[in-house]
């Protein structure tokens, strides 16, 4: 089973790479091409996330297993000002940086499971998973 | 072919009276910036009636890249280039279209070569004026009025 992998977000550069990590680590797992850029395009979107609303955080790639066999499990973390209104932010079109607003709702669409935790003033913390 | 451009990880050409942008990386702000300067002021140059938006290279597009790119197409066809994205991995339409993206109204194609083939229908019109009646000037090639396109 492959070790987790850390990807700091701090810029622009990070944000880029991270899509990259995510999809070469869905394929050593031995998640197919198409699943795999899908995991990268989720990490895409909540690295956006992270550098619109908290400048920095983490996002940590994990395999897991389950009924359904092996996953990989997203996780990003930030410390920034959370959400407010956590509904409202997966509902489509809805953004509160004036964006597009697919972000969140487009990950929980594109992976298996989704949860998200945010307190205002504290941070936010995603969590996805998408079987093999 | 000449080389059009200063943004890097774009690869802009004029080929056929067609720009067509390669795009090689990760659209972030800077490059999208310069992309987007860059090539209108390419279209303004060139009077180009068209631009390929070659997306072959890009291994994962979310949602605020595709937006980008579609507002970017959108300013093309203002200075009346029509637009035309190619190129689109099979992964990196399945994310988007799974994400909820909006994707009606594009002019798409596979490859460039289709691309090229949806903006100029009819590449090489026959010339329509048939010799009349006698063979008259044998080696004469019809003056050309559709082959030759003035780039």
């Amino acid at each position: 089973m492959s070790a987790k992998r850390r990807l700091t977000i701090r810029g622009e550069t990070d944000a880029g790479r991270a899509p990259l990590e995510a999809t070469r680590y869905a394929m050593e797992i031995g998640f197919a091409e198409t699943p795999s850029r899908m995991v990268a395009t989720a990490v895409s979107e909540l690295a956006r996330n992270i550098l619109k609303y908290a400048q920095s955080g983490e996002i940590e790639l994990r395999t897991v297993e389950g009924s359904r066999g092996l996953g990989i499990e997203i996780e990003a973390v930030d410390y920034g000002p959370g959400i407010e209104d956590p509904e409202a932010a997966m509902r489509d079109h809805y953004s509160s940086s004036g964006t597009l607003g697919l972000g969140l709702p487009g990950v929980k669409r594109m992976m298996d499971e989704f949860s998200l935790e945010s307190t205002p003033g504290e941070g936010t913390r995603v969590r996805a998973i998408k079987w093999m | 072919m000449a080389l059009l451009t200063d943004t890097p990880g774009v690869a802009m050409q004029l080929s056929r009276g067609v720009v067509v942008a390669s795009i090689q990386v990760d659209l972030d702000e800077d490059v999208l910036a310069r992309f987007r300067e860059d090539l209108l002021a390419r279209l303004q140059e060139t009077g180009s009636e068209g631009v390929i938006f070659d997306v072959s290279g890009m291994h994962t597009i979310d949602s605020e890249e595709f937006a980008a790119l579609r507002r970017i197409m959108t300013m093309a066809s203002l200075m009346g280039a029509e637009p035309v994205l190619v190129g689109m991995q099979p992964g990196v339409v399945s994310a988007l279209i799974e994400s909820g993206v909006q994707a009606e109204g594009l002019q798409v194609a596979i490859d460039l070569d289709a691309g090229f083939d949806l903006l100029e229908p009819q590449a090489e019109p026959e010339p329509d004026t048939e010799p009349e009646d006698t063979e008259t000037g044998d080696e004469e090639p019809a003056a050309g009025e559709a082959g030759e396109r003035a780039p």
